[in-house]
């Protein structure tokens, strides 16, 4: 199969199938939305068209019998309830189920049957028993009565509206034919051409599309929704002359054009029902890859941009030249970063099912607020932080949050909230989960670290409790005493923050007991390029980025003070310590070097509240530097968040302050 | 990136590349030297061999590792197979003879400095015995084999266990003397 049209069908359907999930969500906190039931049929009904068109059959035959269901409930013929809710979702999650499979694999290879015995069951089970037209299982009834009922749209009312003439009247036609008719395509096809001829035929059951392409099998009954001036007798008399036409019922239609009114918005999603493909996107789907490529040569480019830059020729064309190609090098930096900029709503959307599923299983009541779900993060990033964030939410749901009576016992509300949050916060993307629910004890972490071996005794006596939270993020160490089903899945904390850092961010935990939890991830709006001031440590090049750079200073070894065995300069009337760069990176070299020259140049580094004044030894240019990483192979190294190439072609390393500061 | 393959093949003997290419179970396997013994790298684990350029050291991290390059554009890591077989500095050869191999394994570029590449050798895979206890003063966990060519005893160095296997816990030649 062709690649391109299966990574289209892999992408679309991974819409299709978070749609649904919304949708349901709203579904379920709104039962008589009708609006959002269309939503959902539509969602469904496009599914079942592109797994159709793919080949695509058990995803197409569990497709169509949620459609079917739809269909009833949007006629109100079954209940909905939870029970009936959590059917969809769980024909959403094989359907989701079903996607990976043929994305692993290529082919189907979960089971569906099962499924689709049980939603036959539930749905006779709902049946509102008012009629019997509901069908009870099996596939002949699939076909049968439930979709003999014409639904107008709000299209086909738009239609009516604009077609109907003043002396038109709206009727609904039944046609039955004999029951003997053979050529019950042919005959259909002939009751719906004259149905034209007398007027304007609005929607038909089964419709000429199908009956053309003779993909609707058609029995016994039609149905036609005809605008027209004759009266019924004319119309009887017509229809009637159709050969193997048994009997034409006709009934009036009052048209409710309120409906029209209030959803004029839904008619263009309408049309969608039937033309999702043909609808033109002003949006174009690129591989990351190419994206990838693009980010890297925009990259080479301001390498060499600068190499020019560093030439320094006198002379003013040449200098004109390269002022113009710096603003073009900038702003096409800035459009490849905002190309690869997604909002964040992509992994948030989950949320609401997946915390909505766990309040079910787990007995608890939750109240899920998200903010900021439109924050823009680099496509890489978003990709990687999906499962750390799942976790973090089952976290808080799970042992976070207490049982309803428990929390009343507590005096806090029967209803526990749970908050996410995504903001911009200076060059960096903070999210935070939070709870109002049991909180940390920092104490028993502590103990449970020095169980595991993780600390010494002595270690953890003079920390405070903030510190001791930290070691639930050290691999090997887990609280929960009776790991749940639900959060002893897969990752740890000490996953969650792996990623969070591979991803150049960090992770932070506060909690207080019995009031809950904050986790706090920062990341860096973009990983590639930056603005970094070039130094000298030790004869080796070393880049800091600028927004870890409070301040460049130039001190006398007087002005070096020592207060504690710690020493300072006291620049401003404020104290900032100061320390050696090589010596934090563990380079040999005299200390003292340092004080022998009569000016120093400090750095002054911070991250979050702390500030910590770095010698080096030579200020040398600012400029943007690429960020790339160091690899596989290093890994993460200590106080060095990656590596640039610097004008010359050499490698600069780039100094990473948060653990110095 | 495009994804090219290349190799210096100045040094490639050519007599033993038209009789090898013939034939088949024979690989191409690059030699160098250490401390007078001869190693091997299987050829298809190398994507190219370089003359050395300026190393950017970084801190923090193993004495082995000496740093990283920049090779076209990417961050490629060095290390010094010496330090890294734990084999004791000896006498130095001319630098004039240096070289980078960069070794592609599992998409990872590493490169790997030694004083001198000999030739490329096609070595039928049969004639390639398992690994000793220890060959050149090599353990045998860092070994996929020895071979012997032209005379000479050819000590074939895993890559893949040498730069991300699994470090052996325990006994590791320097902590023995310590």
């Amino acid at each position: 199969m062709d690649e391109e049209y299966l990574q289209m069908f892999f992408d679309e359907a991974e819409e299709y199938i978070r749609d649904l999930n919304d949708d349901i969500l709203i579904l379920e906190e709104n039962p008589e939305n009708t609006e959002v039931i269309n939503a959902i049929f539509r969602a469904a009904h496009s599914l079942k068209g592109m797994a159709a068109t793919m080949g695509f059959d058990e995803l197409t035959d569990l497709t169509h019998k949620l459609e079917n269901v739809l269909d009833l409930i949007r006629e109100e013929k079954i209940y909905l309830d939870a029970e009936m809710i959590d059917a969809l979702f769980e024909g959403i999650d094989l359907i989701n189920e079903l996607v990976e499979d043929i994305k692993r694999t290529g082919r189907e290879t979960t089971e569906v049957e099962g499924f689709l015995v049980s939603l036959d069951e539930k749905i006779a089970a709902h049946n509102k028993g008012d009629t019997d037209d509901v069908f009870l299982g099996g596939n002949a009834s699939l076909e049968g009565k439930e979709e003999w009922d014409l639904q107008l749209t709000e299209k086909n009312l738009k239609e009516i509206k604009s077609h109907g003439g003043e002396e038109d009247s709206v009727l609904e036609i039944r046609v039955m034919l004999k029951k003997e008719t053979v050529l019950k395509s042919v005959r259909a096809y002939m009751i719906l051409k004259k149905a034209e001829e007398l007027g304007y035929l609005i929607k038909s059951l089964p419709d000429r599309e199908g009956i053309e392409n003779d993909e609707v099998e058609v029995r016994q009954e039609i149905l036609l929704v005809l605008i027209t001036g004759l009266n019924h007798e004319e119309i009887k008399e017509e229809l009637g002359s159709i050969i193997d036409v048994n009997s034409v019922e006709i009934n009036p239609l009052n048209i409710d054009y309120s409906r029209l009114e209030t959803s004029i918005t839904g008619e263009e999603q309408d049309s969608s029902d039937k033309n999702s493909s043909i609808d033109v996107s002003p949006t174009v789907r690129v591989d990351i890859e190419k994206l990838d490529n693009l980010m890297n040569m925009v990259g080479e480019l301001l390498i060499n941009k600068t190499q020019l830059e560093d030439l320094d020729i006198d002379n003013s064309s040449f200098q004109n030249t390269i002022q113009q190609l710096d603003r073009v090098t900038t702003e096409l930096h800035y459009t490849v970063m905002q190309i690869r900029m997604v909002p964040i709503s992509g992994i948030f959307s989950r949320f609401p099912r997946l915390v909505r599923d766990l309040c079910r299983d787990l007995d608890k009541e939750i109240d899920l607020n998200i903010e900021g779900e439109d924050t823009e993060l680099d496509r890489s990033i978003i990709d990687e932080l999906a499962d750390p964030l799942v976790h973090l939410i089952r976290n808080a749901v799970d042992h976070g949050i207490e049982k309803p009576d428990k929390r009343e016992e507590k005096g806090k509300s029967r209803t526990g909230i749970v908050e996410i949050r995504a903001y911009q916060k200076g060059s960096e993307i903070m999210i935070e989960i939070e709870d109002d629910g049991r909180g940390l004890d920092g104490e028993k972490i502590a103990r449970k670290a020095v169980e595991k071996g993780l600390a010494a005794q002595e270690e953890i006596e003079n920390m405070e409790s903030e510190e001791k939270l930290q070691y639930i993020f050290e691999p090997g160490f887990s609280t929960s005493e009776n790991t749940s089903q639900v959060s002893g899945r897969g990752v740890g904390m000490d996953v969650v923050k792996k990623v969070v850092e591979s991803l150049d961010g960090q992770v932070n935990i506060e909690s207080r007991i019995d009031e809950g939890t904050l986790i706090s991830i920062s990341l860096p709006l973009t990983l590639a390029i930056t603005q970094a001031l070039l130094v000298k440590i030790a004869r080796e090049t070393f880049a800091i980025p600028l927004d870890d750079i409070s301040e460049t200073l130039t001190v006398s070894p007087e002005e070096i003070k020592t207060i504690r065995g710690q020493e300072v300069i006291v620049p401003r009337d404020e104290t900032i310590p100061i320390t050696s760069a090589a010596h934090q990176l563990n380079i040999d070299v005299d200390n003292d070097r340092y004080m022998e020259r009569g000016e120093i140049p400090v750095v002054t580094v911070s991250s979050g509240s702390s500030e910590i004044g770095l010698i080096i030894d030579e200020f040398l240019t600012q400029q943007e530097i690429v960020v790339k990483s160091m690899g596989e192979y290093l890994g993460s190294v200590e106080n060095i968040s990656g590596a640039t190439i610097i004008g010359d072609g050499d490698v600069a390393l780039i100094l990473d302050v948060r653990k110095i500061a | 990136m495009p994804k090219t393959k290349r190799v210096n093949h100045h040094r490639l003997n050519e007599k033993e590349t038209k009789r090898g290419g013939m034939e088949k179970n024979k690989k191409q396997f690059v030699t160098f030297e250490i401390l007078e013994e001869k190693y091997g790298l299987p050829m298809c684990q190398i994507k190219e061999i370089i003359r050395p350029k300026r190393i950017t050291h970084v801190p923090n991290t193993d004495e082995y590792v000496l740093g990283v390059i920049n090779l076209r554009g990417q961050i490629v890591p060095v290390i010094n197979l010496k330090s890294r077989l734990n084999l004791k500095e000896g006498r130095q050869t001319d630098r004039g003879e240096a070289r980078i191999i960069i070794a592609e394994i599992n998409d990872v570029l590493t490169g790997i400095n030694v004083e001198e590449v000999k030739e490329v050798v096609w070595l039928d895979e049969n004639t390639i015995d398992p690994p000793p206890k220890v060959a050149g003063g090599v353990k045998q966990e860092y070994l996929t084999g020895v071979a012997q060519n032209e005379d000479e005893l050819l000590v074939m160095v895993d890559l893949k266990a040498l730069l991300f296997g699994e470090q052996n816990t325990g006994d590791t030649p320097e902590k023995l003397e310590e």
